[in-house]
């Protein structure tokens, strides 16, 4: 049971002291690791001649640039770039368990935050595409009677996206820990591979992916 | 109380039973779909993956509701 | 675990701080090389797009010029046809005039010749005759006889003769 719990690792010493939890520990371990891998690989990139590293880094980015740019349009393209950011990072920190830290993705305070951005941004694209007049009318579309129900999906949205990350990587962090208690050797790797990492991109993957067709629909 | 609790979590759990029907129904149409037009697989496993992780979080809630019975009840 | 605290704040702060940091060591970079190389693709495209604009210019140009010089040169060789035929036309014309000029005056000469011999032979004739005449009646005959004998023979000689010169 502790080990589903998200501890604390240490508190800052003011105002009372205010706990700061592992998964934001793991967090900045994340950051760290991107930034470092970011600093590595960018380093010389040329426009000509490229080699194998500079290959595959743009392959991979444009790979992501290409699936978001098919579902944003033009009009979207400017959010690409944090759409990136999470996809990376949700599939970094859903696969971080394999390397003996807890998926950060595990506590709630940070799919939660995640959920938050992705509402921010899409009322935020709905807003910057329509004006807010407009982005307010469409509340009331098709008909008047529907505008309660488009208000309760501002909330409706972000807490199926949160919940549906933290609920997919808690529930296969705790089929896991059962199967470590039923056989720590050899049988946990066949499931480790589907639930970590398949599952892992797959809630990435998802995540992003709805963000980004909220996103298209405000903006419509 | 805590066998009351554990049946509770339990029955909470059993949303699974829908989301499995579910998407085990939506991935049948979507083999199907293939079938029939081998070319639009690109589009149907996109929209199929869609489905599924919609109808999956039917599950996760009953999972986290269990989760929620245990950990504020027990 | 199940609980929301100041840690959600902490997040979207790690959340917003690792958007611009990879905006600013990967995304930002990565993009910046490929829209440069997507530029220079497009601008080498267009290089020769153009090039091959220009050459085709070139080649409208040069069929045109080439027709019209091969127009030309047919002309050119039509009048030096035309004007070969007409030299030798010509010629030839001046060629048969001076023939026909030659055997006109050829025959002439020949005339000439034929009647200076026809005169020659003639008086030769008349002075054998004459001689042959005293020959055979010399010592007896007289003026009038050898006279009259004369006449005699130039008639039927001369009768003869233009017999066979016709």
């Amino acid at each position: 049971m502790e080990e589903l719990n998200c501890k604390t690792v240490f508190t800052i010493p003011v105002f009372g002291g205010i706990p700061v939890a592992e998964s934001i520990v793991v967090t900045w371990i994340i950051m760290a690791v991107l930034v470092l891998l970011s600093v590595i690989l960018v380093r010389n990139l040329k426009v000509e001649n490229v080699g194998r590293k500079q290959l595959l880094l743009e392959t991979g980015i444009s790979f992501l640039y290409d699936f978001f740019y098919g579902i944003l349009g033009e009009k979207g393209k400017r959010y690409i770039t944090y759409l990136m950011t999470v996809v990376l990072y949700i599939g970094i920190a859903n696969i971080i368990g394999l390397c003996g830290f807890k998926s950060p993705t595990k506590d709630l305070n940070v799919t939660v935050a995640l959920a938050v951005m992705s509402i921010v941004l899409i009322e935020y694209s709905g807003i910057h595409a329509k004006g807010s007049k407009k982005w307010l009318k469409s509340f009331a579309e098709p008909i008047a009677i529907v505008a309660p129900i488009n208000v309760l999906e501002l909330f409706i949205r972000p807490l199926s996206l949160s919940m549906r990350l933290f609920g997919n990587v808690l529930g296969s962090f705790v089929v896991m820990e059962l199967l470590k208690i039923v056989m720590p050797i050899l049988l946990p790797i066949p499931f480790s591979i589907y639930f970590d990492i398949f599952d892992g991109f797959i809630q990435a993957y998802v995540f992003v992916f709805l963000t980004a067709l909220f996103m298209k629909e405000k903006m419509e | 109380m805590g066998t009351l609790i554990a049946i509770g979590a339990a029955i909470a759990v059993l949303t699974g039973i829908g989301a499995g029907v579910g998407i085990g129904i939506a991935t049948g149409k979507a083999t199907e779909a293939i079938a029939r037009q081998p070319e639009a697989e690109g589009k149907i496993s996109k929209a199929l993956l869609l489905g599924a992780a919609l109808a999956e979080a039917t599950a996760i809630y009953g999972f986290v509701i269990g989760l929620l019975i245990i950990i504020m009840l027990g | 675990m199940v609980q929301i605290n100041i840690n959600l704040v902490f997040e979207i702060i790690n959340l917003l701080v690792l958007y611009l940091l990879l905006r600013k060591f990967l995304f930002g970079p990565v993009m910046n090389v490929m829209e440069k190389r997507k530029a220079m693709i497009e601008g080498g495209l267009k290089h020769a797009e153009d090039t091959e604009k220009k050459a085709n210019e070139l080649k409208e140009q040069y069929e045109i010029a080439l027709s019209s010089a091969k127009e030309k040169s047919g002309q050119i060789v039509e009048q030096a046809k035309l004007e070969a035929k007409r030299q030798a036309d010509q010629i030839l014309a001046d060629a048969q005039k001076e023939a026909g000029q030659l055997i006109a005056r050829g025959e002439e000469a020949v005339e000439n010749q034929k009647q200076l011999a026809m005169q020659q032979m003639e008086s030769q004739v008349a002075q054998l005759a004459m001689d042959a005449a005293y020959k055979i009646i010399g010592q007896k005959t007289s003026e009038e006889n050898d006279l009259s004998l004369y006449d005699q023979f130039i008639e039927k000689a001369g009768d003869s003769h233009d017999t066979d010169s016709n």
